[in-house]
Parts: structure tokens; C-alpha cells; sequence
């Protein structure tokens, strides 16, 4: 097979860029987070990025812009989108002149918004990619009748962590769980279920025909149910990264998880649809 | 196939995440103890500012390798024109940084005049 050539990976790069801003640009306008790149350890940071780089090699796999791409290949793409979004994330910040400070501090902040930024641009080169590109796309994924699990859990991670590691951060998700009463905690929950729901069912999203359940023969019901499964670990996760359980009791830890589990159900949905990879079967 | 510029980025990318992991593992493994906040207060020489008053700028550094937040920081200028006092916060002084603040007195201190110091502070 012949290398690409060059004019077409720095389309793919200023794509995933583009992509990688659209969804964590927020974050570097954030006091939050600019927090956590010095309050947060050593092992959180690396913690982040060993999640980043597992969820990178999960999309890149199951959706990725080269899925004629053997596991190597897919690596290699992982640590290429890990390049752009610390570069990117670094170049961003120090425009911003949130660079000052000592070393640790400063790596502290790039490496918090280049993990979202690596997500944006692993998904912005497939998503914002224009429909010459999907077709000459071979897959390996296209089997129909096999369980998409792996699939599945990687579009619902992604979606719901690009969404809602924009909400995460803000002291609004611990204002509202701490005042929050158990009634409108079951509530919120319930509305998590039926955003999910209808998302994925009864809204007529792009993709939805389309969307492949957990494994063959799984109800609504099941895919559902799984979904906000996934949404509350994302959640939890970000609440963990972001520092939101030291020294929380479990009422309000769960309270919080409940809370951001809103926003994130619905990037969550969203992502099952949105970002699923496109299939030679899907007749344009 | 992978380009040369493909090749790069994804070297770049590597030797990035390996040297990242890599520090990160290094500064975990670094000996921790009780809250290691270490602040120190340094002031420079007054300035001159408009209306009769005298700015003292001064710097808080904190060697210790943990963040403070909330470091309130006092200074007392004592002497034959009365006593005067300032009080100064710094939402955050995170580890191995340094904030810089000023303090406004109505005469310049004279050597010996000034104290200043940490009256306290939060962990993040």
C-alpha cells in the first residue's frame, strides 16, 4: 500500500484540531481547571493519560479514520493524537499566558486539557471528515449478527466524556448536590434514563436506525439501562480526576455522580449515535 | 503506509508520553510527609505611590511540594509613626510557585520597621 501523502495527513492533523478545540476549548477558559493542573497529583495526572491513551486506542480501533489499520497502526495513531493535543494544549495555554508558575504546575495544567483535546482530535479527524474520505474506508468491524459490546462502550465513552468533562470541573456540580433533595436526586436520575431513551429511540437521530445494540438481541430496555451504567462510571471518574470526593461522604459523592450523570447521559446517547463509524452497508 | 511527517508526530508522540509517564512516576515515587507547604514572604523596597502612600511589593513562595490555597499573608509596620497593618490573600500558591502582591503604607518603612509573614492557609 502506498504512504499517504502529506497534503492529506495535515488535513486530517488541521481537521483534529479543529475538533480538538470545538470540544476543549471551554476547559482552557476555565478557572477550574486550571486548578486541578496543580491541586492534582502526580498519580492522577498519569492516571488521566494511561484513560486518555485506552480510550484513544478504543475509538481509533472501533471507529478510527484508518480501520484497514492493524492494532500497530492503530498505537501509532493513538501517539500521534497524543502529540497534537499536548502540543496544541501547551501552544493554547501559553497564548493564554497560563503558563506561568513552576514546571510542575504548568505540566500539570497541559496535560488536564490535552487529555480532552487528544479525545477532540482522535474524533474530529473521523467526524468532521468530509463523505470522500468515508467511502473509500475499508472496515473490519462491519460483521453483522456479532456482538458490538467493545464497539458500543467506546462510543458511549467517548461521547459522554467529551460532553461532560466540560461540566465536571465547575463548583456548580457540587452547589447543586449539595442543596439538591433526595427526591429531585431520583428524579434527575430518571430524567438521565429518559434523555437516554429518547435519544436513542424515539427521536429520529441521525444514526439511530443504524445503531447497533450492546450484544444481538439486547431489548431498548437493556441498551438503555447499560448506557446510563457507563454515563455513571464516566461520571464518577471525572468527579474522581477533578478532585470532587476527597473528602466528600458517600450521600454527596453519590449526589454528585447523580448530578453530572445529566449532562453526561445525554453526551453519552449522543456519542452511541453520533459517533459510530460509518458501514459500506449503510446505503449513503 | 505512514509518511514521514506521520512518522514524526508519531515519535514525537511517544518520546512525549513515555517522558510524561515517566516524570509523573518519578515525582510519585518522591518521598511525601505531612503537608508539605513551605511559604516564605519577601519584600522589596517601597515605592512611592500617588496620594502619600507607599506600596511594599513583596513575594510568596512556596518551596514545599503542595499547593496552598487560601494563604493569607500579614505585614506589620511598627515604629515611631504608630503601628500599621496590612493583610494580603492569595487565593493560591501552588507548589514550587511563587504570587507576587502589594501592601500600601502612608510612610516608607524603615529598615528594621517591617515584619511580614503567613498567618495561615488551606489545602486545596
Amino acid at each position: 500500500m502506498p504512504a499517504r501523502p502529506v497534503r492529506q495527513t495535515l488535513q486530517e492533523y488541521a481537521r483534529g484540531l479543529a475538533g480538538g478545540l470545538l470540544f476543549s476549548l471551554p476547559l482552557l477558559y476555565t478557572m477550574e481547571v486550571w486548578w486541578v493542573g496543580f491541586s492534582a497529583g502526580p498519580v492522577r495526572l498519569g492516571v488521566a493519560v494511561l484513560a486518555t491513551f485506552g480510550l484513544l486506542l478504543g475509538y481509533n480501533w472501533f471507529a478510527g479514520l484508518r480501520r484497514d489499520a492493524s492494532f500497530g497502526d492503530v498505537i501509532a495513531e493513538a501517539f500521534e493524537e497524543m502529540a497534537l493535543g499536548l502540543l496544541a494544549a501547551a501552544a493554547l495555554l501559553w497564548l493564554l499566558g497560563r503558563l506561568q508558575g513552576s514546571f510542575d504546575e504548568a505540566l500539570g495544567k497541559i496535560v488536564v486539557e490535552a487529555m480532552t483535546m487528544a479525545v477532540g482530535v482522535s474524533v474530529g479527524q473521523v467526524e468532521l471528515g468530509g463523505d470522500e474520505e468515508a467511502a473509500d474506508q475499508g472496515t473490519k468491524n462491519a460483521d453483522s449478527g456479532t456482538s458490538h459490546f467493545g464497539e458500543q462502550v467506546v462510543l458511549v465513552l467517548c461521547g459522554a466524556f467529551l460532553f461532560a468533562a466540560n461540566v465536571a470541573p465547575t463548583e456548580e456540580v457540587v452547589q447543586i448536590a449539595a442543596e439538591a433533595t433526595p427526591v429531585q436526586l431520583l428524579l434527575l436520575a430518571l430524567l438521565s434514563l429518559v434523555l437516554i431513551a429518547f435519544v436513542l429511540h424515539g427521536s429520529q437521530f441521525r444514526g439511530a436506525r443504524r445503531s447497533r445494540p450492546f450484544r444481538p438481541e439486547a431489548s431498548p430496555l437493556e441498551g438503555v439501562v447499560v448506557t446510563y451504567a457507563i454515563t455513571l462510571g464516566v461520571s464518577a471518574f471525572l468527579l474522581w480526576f477533578f478532585g470532587r470526593y476527597a473528602g466528600a461522604l458517600w450521600p454527596m459523592a453519590v449526589a454528585q455522580t447523580v448530578v453530572l450523570g445529566v449532562p453526561t447521559a445525554l453526551g453519552a446517547a449522543a456519542g452511541r449515535l453520533l459517533l459510530q463509524p460509518s458501514r459500506p452497508d449503510d446505503g449513503g | 503506509m505512514n509518511n514521514l511527517l506521520e512518522r514524526v508526530v508519531t515519535t514525537l508522540g511517544v518520546l512525549l508520553v513515555v517522558a510524561l509517564l515517566g516524570y509523573l512516576a518519578w515525582t510519585a515515587t518522591r518521598p511525601t510527609g505531612p503537608p508539605d507547604v513551605r511559604l516564605e514572604v519577601e519584600t522589596g523596597p517601597a515605592e512611592a505611590r500617588p496620594g502619600g502612600r507607599y506600596a511594599v511589593p513583596l513575594t510568596v513562595r512556596n518551596t514545599g511540594r503542595q499547593t496552598a490555597s487560601e494563604v493569607v499573608v500579614e505585614l506589620v509596620l511598627s515604629g515611631a509613626g504608630g503601628e500599621e497593618r496590612a493583610q494580603l490573600s492569595f487565593p493560591f500558591v501552588p507548589r514550587q510557585a511563587a504570587r507576587q502582591g502589594w501592601a500600601e503604607f502612608t510612610r516608607p518603612p524603615a529598615p528594621g520597621q517591617l515584619r511580614a509573614g503567613v498567618v495561615g492557609y488551606t489545602l486545596p
